[in-house]
């Protein structure tokens, strides 16, 4: 199910403790992580490299998730992405999903073994 | 106006005479005229029938002449000669020259041929003419004639023409002897008045409407130039005579007679003026009138004196009358005269003895009456008088009662002002109105309020008005007053303001009947603005914490797993401390961010279709390892399986969690929480029920539960860690779901515990759409 090939995800969120946290979890549990701080910088990454999964978090400043999800879906790179923020209201989950987000993750109510589990569940799901 | 009694008498018999005499006089006169109008017409018509008389012969008498002459042998002879011969021409100058002079009724004679040319005439200038159209050549032909009237052009004045044919001793027609016959002669038979009085008169008028005889009223005779077409000339000439009273070529009022003469063709006038007519009846009114005033100064004269023999005696009545009146019952009237008037005095006298005897026994009766009558009276007296203390005793009791009632009034209005005081000092506005909303009292807020002007009168349907399609006061009321219940609109737009609004019924003490209710509105514009400060900074704080939460959390799992190396025991257990104590930071700010989104409106109801005994399963399932970690038992008791409804299942997890982590809380181990699902009986529609057999709600408490941050004293004993907002966001999304809660504690048949009920209605709960959010905050 899931190859020994390390998977390369892509962080970006403006929280730098967070994304710390998240990349030495992953880290651990045997990816291979990237962190940007803000949405402008996840889109040259991408542009650049090619990543297994996107995780990235709605609100930043100047280019945020919405317009990441946005550029993504025209940049068509077959990546799925997972969102993962504070925002926890219908609408934002919706706007997200239909920008082709695979899921949603709500920060307040997840721990990081739920965030593993579903990073690895999108990956397998994308065959990747 | 006051008249005596003779000189009433005397004007009436002076107005009957006067009466009868203008009748008589008028009638007199009448037959008068009309006798006098018959006798003229008389005379009018025998002096025209002397004066045609007269005329005729005149004519005859010309004819006769001109035949003579025609006729004589010698002068025919001569005529014929010259007619036929044109010889013998002096002779006849000489014959016609002669018959001029000879006869002095001639003005011109002449000869005209069988062709009608005149071969000789007195008149030079007429001979060689040709006359043969004329009538008085054609009429001639046969025998003598006279022609009609006409004027001569030459001579401008009326004449005739007598004509005779000329015959041979054959008897055969050579010619025409004619004169023109001298007008004057048939003048002077019209000038004669034969008793036509000063303004009668006679002319005649041609077929030609001319005059050709003098006329009385026009000066210098025959006028050549008077032509009359007046209607009884126009008939006469039409051969109809005529006769009346008709107005003359002078416009004057005549009697006339109107005769038509066919042998020349001319109307015969015969008239007389009217006035002069009428003339006798003046003499006769004048003479009549005289008789009339003799005949009333008599009458008059002779009314007073009867007057008088009638009215003394009356008089003398009138004086006894007076004296009965006064009471002289002795009086006597002495008048001896032997008729009416007599009989009367003697009755009068008969009956004056009679009354004196009649007065004496009255008199008596009259003093017993009276005293009788003093009797009533005094009694009558005594039952005023005692009536009379009655009514002062009444007076006196009134005037206590109206003191009373004056007193208590002050007391009221002074109550009144006070109240009205109050009222109009409060803030809010306020309104008392009677169950068809007429209102009875009102405040300064109420108008201030809704921006009315003070002077305007106020009306419920003014105020619905202005609340617009907001808020309906009447309605509303109606929905309120039904079950007598006190009514809260939270929210009402105006304009940009919101207003809170308080509906109360009056209840009539003890007939427990509402007779009208109380609107009290508040402005709620500047809390409402704090409140939504409020929730928005709740809102954005704890986005704010929820991330470095997140962190803190996160970092602890991994210390606590061992990603980063192991823990000593001690260092093990302080991050278990930091985790849980980070866990419950984040499910406060997971609260608050509920709280704060119901309060902005920012909180969905979503319902879907869904099985409540599923879902309430899933939760029980989510806390069973806290459950056993307390040793309580649970007990999952759903009845209704399936239970499906239209539910939120946030909202469901919401509840669950709070109900059951409270009974959790509040329930000493070795202790039952039984989740129930039941239909309501009576309302329809399912009752989600959470009881546990714990420490229960302090009966005090039980109303304040719900508030926010209310937290009561045994349950701050039992767990000081509580943030009083739980049963709060509870009960604020339940109804706005349209779902009710409540609490019995402790529930029926145990005696201790509590129990929560969530009533679903059969409907399911109620969509509502988030607001609009406004600057959410930024992780």
């Amino acid at each position: 199910m899931f190859n020994d090939k390390k998977h390369k995800v892509l962080i970006a969120d403006d929280d730098s403790l967070v994304a710390d946290v998240l990349s030495r979890k992953l880290i651990t549990e045997g990816f291979e992580v990237v962190v940007v701080n803000d949405g402008q910088q996840a889109l040259d990454r991408l542009k650049k490299e090619k990543f297994d999964l996107l995780l990235i978090d709605l609100t930043m400043p100047d280019v945020d998730g919405f317009q990441v999800l946005s550029e993504a879906q025209k940049m068509d790179l077959k990546m799925p992405i997972l969102v993962m923020s504070n925002l926890s209201q219908p609408e934002d989950k919706k706007r997200a999903k239909d920008l082709g987000a695979w899921n949603y993750i709500v920060k307040g109510n997840v721990n990081t073994k739920d965030i593993v589990e579903e990073v690895r569940q999108c990956i397998i799901e994308h065959k990747c | 106006m006051k008249l005596s009694l003779s000189k009433k008498i005397i004007l009436t018999v002076e107005l009957v005479v006067i009466l009868v005499a203008i009748s008589s006089v008028s009638t007199a006169l009448i037959v008068q005229k009309n006798t006098l109008e018959q006798l003229t017409n008389a005379q009018l018509q025998s002096v025209s029938v002397l004066k045609e008389y007269n005329i005729k012969r005149y004519i005859n008498h010309v004819i006769e002449e001109i035949n003579f002459t025609s006729e004589t042998p010698r002068t025919r002879d001569t005529l014929v000669q010259f007619l036929q011969n044109k010889n013998k021409k002096n002779e006849v100058y000489t014959i016609l020259q002669d018959m001029v002079s000879e006869r002095d009724i001639y003005s011109d004679i002449f000869i005209m041929d069988r062709e009608g040319l005149i071969t000789a005439s007195t008149n030079s200038s007429e001979e060689g003419k040709i006359r043969q159209a004329e009538s008085f050549f054609l009429n001639a032909k046969e025998e003598s004639a006279i022609q009609g009237f006409y004027y001569n052009v030459l001579t401008e004045k009326p004449e005739l023409i007598a004509t005779t044919p000329i015959k041979n001793k054959q008897g055969i027609f050579m010619g025409v002897l004619a004169a023109k016959i001298k007008i004057e002669d048939i003048s002077n038979i019209m000038l004669e008045k034969s008793g036509l009085g000063e303004t009668g008169e006679t002319f005649i008028v041609n077929s030609s409407n001319q005059v050709v005889t003098s006329l009385l009223k026009e000066p210098g005779g025959i006028l050549k130039k008077t032509v009359l077409y007046l209607p009884q000339v126009e008939d006469c000439l039409h051969g109809n005579s005529n006769s009346g009273l008709r107005t003359d070529y002078h416009s004057d009022e005549v009697y006339g007679y109107w005769r038509y003469l066919p042998e020349i063709r001319s109307c015969l006038v015969t008239k007389m003026d009217s006035s002069e007519v009428l003339e006798p009846l003046q003499k006769i009114v004048l003479t009549m009138l005289i008789v009339i005033g003799i005949i009333i100064l008599l009458v008059g004269a002779f009314g007073y004196l009867v007057s008088q023999s009638i009215i003394n005696p009356l008089l003398q009545l009138s004086v006894f009358a007076s004296k009965i009146k006064g009471g002289d019952f002795g009086a006597q009237v002495n008048i001896n005269s032997k008729d009416e008037i007599g009989d009367l005095a003697a009755s009068f006298n008969v009956m004056t003895v009679k009354l004196q005897e009649l007065y004496a026994t009255l008199d008596q009766k009259v003093k017993e009456k009276t005293s009788e009558l003093s009797n009533k009276v005094e009694e009558v007296e005594k039952s005023k008088m005692a009536i009379l203390n009655l009514l002062e005793d009444i007076e006196s009791e009134k005037s206590k009662v109206d003191i009373l009632v004056k007193e208590r009034t002050q007391e009221l209005n002074l109550e009144k002002a006070r109240l009205l005081a109050s009222i109009n000092s409060l803030s809010f506005g306020f309104v008392v109105a009677d169950m068809n909303h007429h209102i009875l009292l009102k405040n300064r807020a109420i108008v201030e309020l809704l921006n009315f002007n003070e002077k305007d009168d106020l009306y419920i349907d003014n105020i619905s008005e202005r609340l617009n399609d907001h808020f309906d006061v009447k309605s509303q009321v109606e929905i309120c007053l039904k079950d007598k219940n006190v009514c809260e609109i939270k929210e009402i737009g105006f304009g940009a303001k919101f207003f809170r609004g308080i509906i109360a019924p009056i209840i009539m003490q003890g007939t427990d009947d509402t007779i009208g209710y109380v609107f009290l509105l508040e402005d709620i514009t500047e809390a409402r603005a704090i409140d939504k400060a409020k929730s928005e900074f709740v809102s954005l704080a704890s986005h704010q914490l929820r991330t470095p939460l997140s962190a803190i959390n996160w970092y602890g799992e991994m210390l606590l797993e061992g990603d980063v190396g192991k823990l000593t025991p001690e260092q093990q257990k302080f991050m278990e401390e930091i985790t849980i104590s980070s866990k419950r930071m984040s499910s406060l700010v997971g609260t608050l961010l509920n709280v704060s989104r119901m309060e902005m409106g920012t909180f969905p109801v979503e319902p879907e279709s869904l099985d409540l005994c599923k879902l309430i399963e899933e939760e029980v399932k989510e806390l069973k390892f806290q459950l056993a970690n307390k040793s309580i038992e649970l007990e999952s008791d759903c009845n209704l399986k399936p239970a499906i409804t239209s539910v939120d299942p946030k909202i469901i997890s919401i509840v669950m969690q709070n109900f059951l982590t409270n009974s959790i809380k509040y329930t000493p181990a070795g202790g039952k929480v039984v989740v129930g699902l039941d239909k309501n009986d009576d309302l329809g529609g399912i009752v989600l029920s959470v009881t546990d057999n714990g420490h229960g709600i302090p009966k005090e408490d039980q109303d304040k539960i719900f508030m926010k941050m209310y937290r009561s004293d045994n349950a701050r004993a039992l767990d000081a860690d509580g943030n009083g907002l739980g049963l709060y966001m509870v009960k604020t999304i339940l109804e706005a779901s349209g779902c009710k809660i409540s609490l019995e504690s402790p529930p029926k048949g145990q005696k201790e515990g509590t129990a929560f009920y969530v009533h679903i209605p059969k409907e399911g709960m109620k969509q509502v759409k988030a607001k609009k959010r406004q600057g959410m905050p930024m992780s």
